[in-house]
């Protein structure tokens, strides 16, 4: 079992989760698209209850949402590329995903228990979040998915010791700062 | 009437100065250490070669500043008339200029009739050493001031090294006043000596640009110019002028073109915000939660700041201040979200206000799903990069003192509480930098930037002196994580961000020896604290551009203190990593003494290496410039290393934006 099965399997473990409308993550994510969050995207239903988004957003890079309504789970890919799952980066990056299911966090911020989860993931390297949908509401789940991913690249990374990281691994052009 | 040029302190008025600032701040000389209020209280010349402790020296001596040049200063200013012989077209130009208000003009010899008419009227007038650093000056004079500013030089050399300034000039959309002369039109095509097409050269970086070739309409291209510097969004004009302008005869007003005054050639109306348009937006900001308002340039350049405060306190809103100046709104305030960064992402609207340089949403750590409302004097960009829910065009004092007259009042406790909670964990990060920073210098024996911007706060804002009087400015990206968060604007003016948006390295010591001129002598928001000294934050890399220019501060008496964090090379040496056949492309010589070098042309010089000598350092040096009038160099060592996040994490860093630092938008 890879990391990732484990930690999915943890999520998914969590609590039971209601059926519903994945497709809801569509209108949600083409509304960031549409107020220029993401710069390029698109988005279909792969296979009855899973929908795939591809986008372009922070670093000019691309990523990939996937929503899957069998497990009821929402995956960001490759959200931090080249981040060993025992490195100290990995944990801190562990520690602020996992933040938002806090009951520390303001309210305004933080996944309601009731409707979503949030756990830390590993693939390859790759340093990721996925998400929970706890009441089938795939709605509420893609709006925290991109606010908590937003907030990975705006707070998490400058706020860190990840300059150099920037650099070197997300193509950050020192001299357009 | 003849009036005394104010360019350069006169003796009486220096005695006037030291009068009222030192007088009046008794406290904060008492805890100075002996050895430095004796310092303090020595002549120039006592100070010369003085070894005060440690590092620290006065201007070496022999360097003083000429007799002739404080005849000149004394002289008498007068207006030129038709009268006689006539008036020249570079003094009917200077004439306008006065009449204008124009605050100051910083150059280098060139363009002698302009700049020797605009000196003659009382304009107040600095000579320096390079066009490019003196452009840098007027630029600050600006930002510290609100005011229009102009710099000269001479034809194609002085002029193509005033480019650099220009551009740093427009990225901050300072009313720079831009004068260059320019050969003659007969002259033209002939590739005579120094001759350069120059409007050429300044398209993308002015507002507004003319080569003045019709004698009889210099008037009237000044008018011009004056309309663009004062109306709308603010930017540089670039005038040039060929001889036969500036020297051509007028013996009678009517043979001058659109000979009229300003009164007439520019309105000073501006637009309102309309019915329609407020009530969405006090609609918008009655129903969020969380509200936020982007105090950008246009709120100091329109000097915004009272409707601002009125409007925010009534509803409690938020304010973050961005733009080259800061100060705005205070930090210290309980609606500052400056210092707030983990709230900024809780704002559910945004409210732009007199945001000229407007960031894209991967720039500003606001949330995805935020609201927005920018507000600009012009309708063409807003919409751009950011789009908006509520698009306003309206000047911003027009739609603040609206904004403060429409919102009804409102309590948001659990805002407020956000904000403060989000300021102690701000400043707990800052402190465990401090402690890191602490542990780094005593194990090196070298300052770590945490360990600077720590001390400076300390001295500028928790010790004796007066936390609003000392304007700083700052530059340098190596440091950009640890000493901007430390710095506080809490009223207008009091901060200027030299890279702004541009992030030219070095313009830094120039900038502020024209802010700290504009703070000597009180002009506009710095009225209040007229004769306090000004801090300059800079780096090695930065003041290899404009250390020069520090000997035109120690000949008008400008009390700048430049404090030169001092790491032996370029900040971007770790970008060379994995090409170990170019890291000597980003290294200098270790170990330089900036600090004789400032002695050397009429500065005092100190150089530290630990936090305890830099304190000392600091207060010594504010002494100096305070009492005398003495500019100040601090050669704060460093090592390279201290650039490295695994060396010495976290390394660099870029603060959050908008509020914390001002680097970028």
């Amino acid at each position: 079992m890879t990391m990732s099965e484990a930690n999915a399997g943890a999520v998914v473990n969590a609590g039971a989760a209601t059926a519903g409308d994945v497709t809801a993550v569509i209108p949600v994510l083409e509304s960031y698209s549409k107020r220029g969050i993401f710069r390029t995207f698109s988005a279909s239903q792969i296979a009855p209850g899973k929908v795939r988004a591809k986008l372009l957003w922070h670093y000019n890079r691309s990523y990939q949402i996937t929503a899957d309504g069998d497990r009821a789970l929402l995956r960001i890919s490759s959200l931090l590329p080249q981040v060993p799952s025992n490195s100290a980066m990995f944990h801190n990056f562990r520690t602020f995903v996992e933040g938002f299911g806090s009951a520390e966090t303001v309210p305004h911020r933080r996944l309601d228990p009731l409707k979503a989860r949030i756990k830390a993931e590993n693939v390859g390297d790759n340093a990721t979040f996925l998400i929970k949908v706890m009441d089938g509401d795939y709605a509420y789940a893609a709006q925290k998915l991109t606010n908590i991913a937003h907030e990975v690249f705006l707070a998490f990374l400058p706020d860190g010791p990840y300059w150099e990281y920037r650099i070197d691994v997300l193509g950050l052009d020192p001299d357009s700062m | 009437m003849a009036t005394k040029s104010d360019s350069m302190e006169t003796p009486a008025k220096q005695k006037e100065r030291e009068a009222s600032f030192i007088a009046s701040r008794r406290e904060f000389l008492g805890p100075i250490s002996l050895g430095a209020v004796a310092a303090g209280a020595m002549s120039t010349q006592a100070l010369a070669q003085t070894s005060l402790s440690g590092g620290a020296c006065g201007p070496l001596e022999g360097t003083k500043v000429a007799a002739a040049t404080t005849q000149s200063l004394a002289e008498p200013t007068r207006r030129a008339d038709f009268a006689g012989r006539g008036i020249s077209g570079a003094e009917v130009f200077a004439n306008l200029c006065k009449d204008e208000g124009l605050a100051a003009l910083f150059c280098c010899p060139g363009n002698y009739s302009v700049v020797h008419a605009m000196a003659a009227i009382g304009i107040p007038t600095y000579g320096g050493r390079t066009e490019n650093t003196m452009t840098n000056a007027a630029d600050g004079y600006a930002r510290a001031t609100g005011e229009v500013v102009a710099c000269s030089g001479t034809e194609g050399p002085g002029f193509a090294g005033m480019v650099y300034g220009l551009a740093n000039a427009y990225t901050a959309h300072t009313p720079l006043l831009l004068l260059a002369s320019n050969q003659t039109i007969a002259g033209e095509d002939r590739e005579g000596l120094q001759h350069i097409d120059q409007q050429p050269l300044t398209t993308g970086i002015k507002k507004y640009g003319k080569r003045l070739i019709t004698p009889n309409r210099v008037y009237e291209y000044g008018a011009n110019a004056f309309r663009h510097l004062k109306s709308g969004v603010p930017g540089p004009v670039h005038l040039d002028f060929p001889g036969e302008v500036a020297r051509a005869k007028f013996t009678n007003p009517s043979q001058l073109k659109d000979f009229y005054d300003k009164t007439r050639y520019r309105t000073e109306n501006r637009p309102g915000v309309a019915a329609k348009e407020l009530r969405s937006a006090l609609d918008m900001i009655v129903k969020a939660e969380r509200p936020l308002l982007i105090a950008g340039a246009g709120v100091f350049w329109r000097k915004a700041w009272d409707p601002l405060m009125r409007a925010v306190e009534r509803h409690e809103i938020a304010v973050c201040t961005s733009g080259p100046t800061k100060g705005q709104f205070p930090d210290e305030h309980r609606l500052s979200a400056n210092l707030s960064p983990q709230a900024l992402m809780s704002a559910d609207l945004v409210i732009f206000v007199g945001q000229y340089k407007m960031p894209s949403p991967s720039e500003y750590r606001l949330n995805p799903d935020i609201k927005t409302i920018r507000v600009h004097p012009e309708q063409d960009s807003i919409g751009e990069y950011w789009p908006v829910d509520l698009g306003i065009v309206a000047d911003e004092t027009l739609f603040l003192e609206a904004l403060a007259d429409g919102l009804p009042k409102k309590s948001r406790a659990p805002w407020v509480d956000e904000l403060a909670k989000a300021r102690a964990a701000f400043d707990k990060q800052h402190d465990d930098y401090y402690q890191l920073g602490l542990k780094y210098s005593t194990s090196t024996n070298a300052l770590h930037p945490a360990v600077i911007g720590k001390e400076t706060a300390d001295f500028l804002y928790r010790g004796a002196i007066d936390p609003k009087q000392t304007m700083v400015g700052w530059g340098g990206y190596t440091t950009l994580r640890f000493i901007p968060p430390r710095i506080r604007a809490n009223r207008p003016g009091q901060v200027v961000v030299c890279p702004y948006n541009f992030g030219a390295i070095g313009p830094d010591a120039a900038v502020m020896i024209g802010a700290a001129a504009a703070l000597r002598d009180g002009i506009g928001p710095q009225a209040a604290y007229k004769g306090a000294p000004t801090l300059c934050m800079t780096t090695d890399a930065g003041i290899g551009f404009s250390l020069m220019e520090l000997e035109t501060a120690a000949k008008y008496k400008i009390p700048l203190i430049c404090v030169v964090y001092s790491n032996n090379c370029w900040g971007t040496w770790t970008f060379a990593d994995g090409w170990p056949r170019s890291v000597h492309v980003h290294l200098f010589q270790e170990g330089i003494r900036y600090d004789k070098m400032a002695q050397a042309i009429g500065c005092h010089g100190e150089y530290v290496r630990t936090a305890e000598e830099y304190r000392a350092a600091l207060k010594r040096s504010y002494d100096i410039a305070a009492r005398q009038g003495i500019p100040c160099l601090i050669n704060a060592q460093a090592i390279k290393e201290f650039s490295s996040t695994t060396a010495y994490p976290p390394g660099p860093g870029f603060p959050g934006e908008p509020g914390v630092g001002g680097f970028q938008k």
